[in-house]
């Protein structure tokens, strides 16, 4: 177990900078996060991490020991990787088996350990078989298997859940969540789903090109995006984003779409054009009119089960709300919405950064 | 079933030519090694095996087997070290790699009597530039213990490339993410070679020495032009000795025989490779 610091790390390849000037201190045990767009650098991070891809400036800290020229062997870290690196001429057994035969763990022992794993990830019938024999759902929990049949001191995934149906996902969620309770190893999770990142983390970091747009716990990185990116990026169905302008001398008052919106948040050092957030769990949409409620257009309705998802056009703005689904609605028939308005997020409309 | 008539129709041509190129020569070589044949006398009698009973009384054959077996075994097995070294090392990214790698190919590129005839040079105990480099003064091609390691020598220098080149071929189709894992999982550097890239490899090494038993097992040409078999028929080897009977003393029975023995030890070696290969593919 151990907390792992980065300082001020640069990491670039043949071309231009992928992660620019990264500070990130990820605690002792804690289960941590990163989250982003395909292409912003989660798997070099976990690299340079797992001291398989060199850092090209900064460190790294393990504790307190400066871990840059320290070979992964003696890092000890397990990873999952993204494309699993199952060892193709092992079968299912002997890749799980392999850290340990490295160890040198004698043989009953490891038995023990593969066939426990192999229990919890619902793998005993294949444990003879060959990776090629497997179907992607199947490698990726060998993958899985390889890495928790360890007890490291770091545990990086790169998004180990991905291939595996919704099903099957939510319950690994949670074996992995046990498994971290249990023992508490300092984990650093990659993922590009936001609710398994919501669901599962002590703390997220949203990475965007290379930087880090919001470091926070899971609850703040929902209610309090730090800007536009982490607003959009996190919460599905995307948050809706309106234009809005503040006057100075209405300190919270934002005039959109010629209505006044009363807001809890201060805006007198804003004044000037905002973008107002607001995601589409908290619009209700409703058939019967309702006091402040707004007149909109009804353009799509998106049944979800319980409820509905509607898409709608509030004076020329296309936005996005939910509706209970016991309620008609259908495209073309005029409704109405309401919102909380402590729900509502606003933005500079030039930085993108939040305003409270 | 018609499917597997058609199959025999489109391979039918294929085959014919192979019958008439292939087959036809090695029946008339068994033809021949049952008979004696001398051509200057005009005989030609069918004498059974007895040539193949001459055969084992001749200590020239054993000697040449002796030669052939070690020849081989010392070459291949050098050149499969040798070429396994070089393949990892090219396998790194560096800079020049390009340059690097065609320089390592040259020697194959040589035709095997040029670069027979260069090392004769280079050996020539008098001016030669080996001696020159060492400082001594050793009879390299006129000695009987110098004379096949300088064989042998040659051959590793000669076919070292063409082992790199398949086990580059072989290396590159390992994913570089194996390494990558097999590091994690704390496997130091050998470990990472012994239980990744060697078993990964091994498919390739197979063939590499399959087709270097054999090209070894019926050395000719590197040996015809630097020793001619000497001295004192220390590096004489099977082809060579099969050459010299055949068309040297016009012998046509007698050398037949010696060939067909030569085939017989390269089909055993292709059984034993061929097995050993299907035993190691997974799956
Ligand atoms: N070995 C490499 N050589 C050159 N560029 C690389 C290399 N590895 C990654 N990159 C670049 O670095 C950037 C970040 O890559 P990375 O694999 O970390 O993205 P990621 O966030 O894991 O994406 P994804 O979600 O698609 O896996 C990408 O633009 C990629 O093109
Ligand atoms: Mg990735």
């Amino acid at each position: 177990m151990a907390e792992i610091r980065l300082i001020g790390i640069q990491k670039k390849f043949d071309g231009p900078l992928v992660i620019d000037d990264l500070d990130l201190v990820i605690g002792d045990g804690e289960f941590f996060t990163i989250v982003g767009p395909s292409g912003c650098g989660k798997s070099t991070i976990l690299n340079m991490i797992a001291g398989l891809d060199p850092v090209t400036r900064g460190s790294i800290f393990f504790d307190d020991c400066m871990v840059n020229d320290i070979s992964p062997k003696e890092r000890d870290v397990a990873m999952v990787f993204q494309n699993y690196a199952l060892y193709p001429h092992m079968t299912v057994y002997e890749n799980i088996a392999f850290p340990l035969r490295i160890k040198k763990m004698p043989k009953t022992a490891i038995d023990a350990e593969v066939r426990q794993v192999a229990a919890l990830l619902d793998l005993n019938d294949f444990l003879r078989r060959r990776p090629r024999e497997l179907s992607g759902g199947q490698r990726q929990r060998v993958a899985l298997g390889r890495a928790m049949v360890r007890k490291p001191r770091v545990f990086l995934m790169d998004e180990p859940l991905s291939n595996l149906d919704a099903q099957l996902r939510i319950a690994m969620r949670s074996e992995l969540k046990k498994l971290h309770e249990k023992l508490k190893i300092t984990t650093v999770y990659v993922t590009h789903d936001q609710s398994e990142a919501l669901g599962i983390s002590d703390r997220i970091a949203v990475l965007h090109r290379g930087r880090i747009q919001q470091c926070d716990t899971p609850h703040d990185v929902y209610n309090r995006p730090a800007n536009t990116f982490v607003a959009g990026f996190i919460g599905s169905p995307q948050m809706n984003f309106i234009h809005g302008s503040v006057s100075v001398d209405r300190r919270h008052e934002i005039q959109c779409n010629e209505i006044a919106l009363t807001t809890v948040q201060d805006l007198s050092r804003a004044a000037g054009n905002v973008t107002i957030g607001l995601r589409p769990d908290d619009i209700t949409v409703s058939s019967v009119e309702m006091r402040s409620g707004m007149q909109v257009e009804i353009t799509v309705v998106e049944p979800a089960g319980a409820f509905c998802w509607v898409d709608f056009k509030w004076g020329g703005i296309e936005m996005r709300g939910k509706a209970d689904s016991e309620i008609e609605l259908r495209k073309g028939v005029t409704a109405y919405i309401t919102f909380p308005v402590e729900k509502i997020h606003v933005f500079d409309l030039e930085s993108g950064a939040r305003i409270e | 079933m018609i499917n597997k008539d058609r199959g025999i129709r489109y391979v039918a041509p294929a085959l014919a030519v192979l019958l008439l190129i292939t087959a036809y020569p090695v029946f008339y070589v068994l033809y021949l090694s049952l008979h004696r044949e001398l051509l200057i006398f005009k005989i030609s009698k069918f004498i059974g095996p007895d040539n193949f009973f001459f055969l084992f009384q001749d200590d020239r054959f054993w000697n040449a087997l002796k030669n052939t077996v070690y020849f081989s075994t010392l070459s291949v097995s050098v050149e499969l070290a040798l070429g396994l070294c070089i393949a990892l090392l090219l396998n790194r990214s560096f800079r020049l790699k390009g340059v690097t790698r065609a320089v390592v190919l040259l020697p194959w590129a040589i035709p095997t009597v040029v670069s027979a005839r260069m090392w004769e040079l280079i050996f020539n105990s008098d001016f030669g530039v080996l001696n020159y480099l060492l400082g001594a003064h050793i009879n390299w091609l006129g000695s009987p213990s110098w004379a096949i390691h300088a064989a042998i020598l040659v051959d590793i220098w000669k076919t070292t490339p063409f082992v790199v080149i398949l086990l580059t071929a072989g290396l590159q189709i390992i994913p570089g993410e194996l390494y990558r894992a097999a590091r994690t999982d704390g496997a130091g550097a050998w470990k990472v070679f012994r239980t990744i890239t060697l078993p990964l490899l091994l498919p390739v090494i197979l063939v590499v020495l399959l087709f270097r038993t054999l090209d070894a097992f019926r050395v000719f040409d590197v040996i015809y032009v630097l020793t001619g078999g000497g001295p004192a028929n220390a590096t004489e080897t099977l082809s060579l000795y099969a050459y010299k009977i055949l068309f040297q003393t016009l012998q046509f029975g007698y050398g037949s025989a010696i060939s067909v023995m030569v085939f017989v030890c390269t089909g055993c070696i292709s059984v034993f490779y061929i097995k050993l290969m299907t035993g190691s593919t997974p799956r």
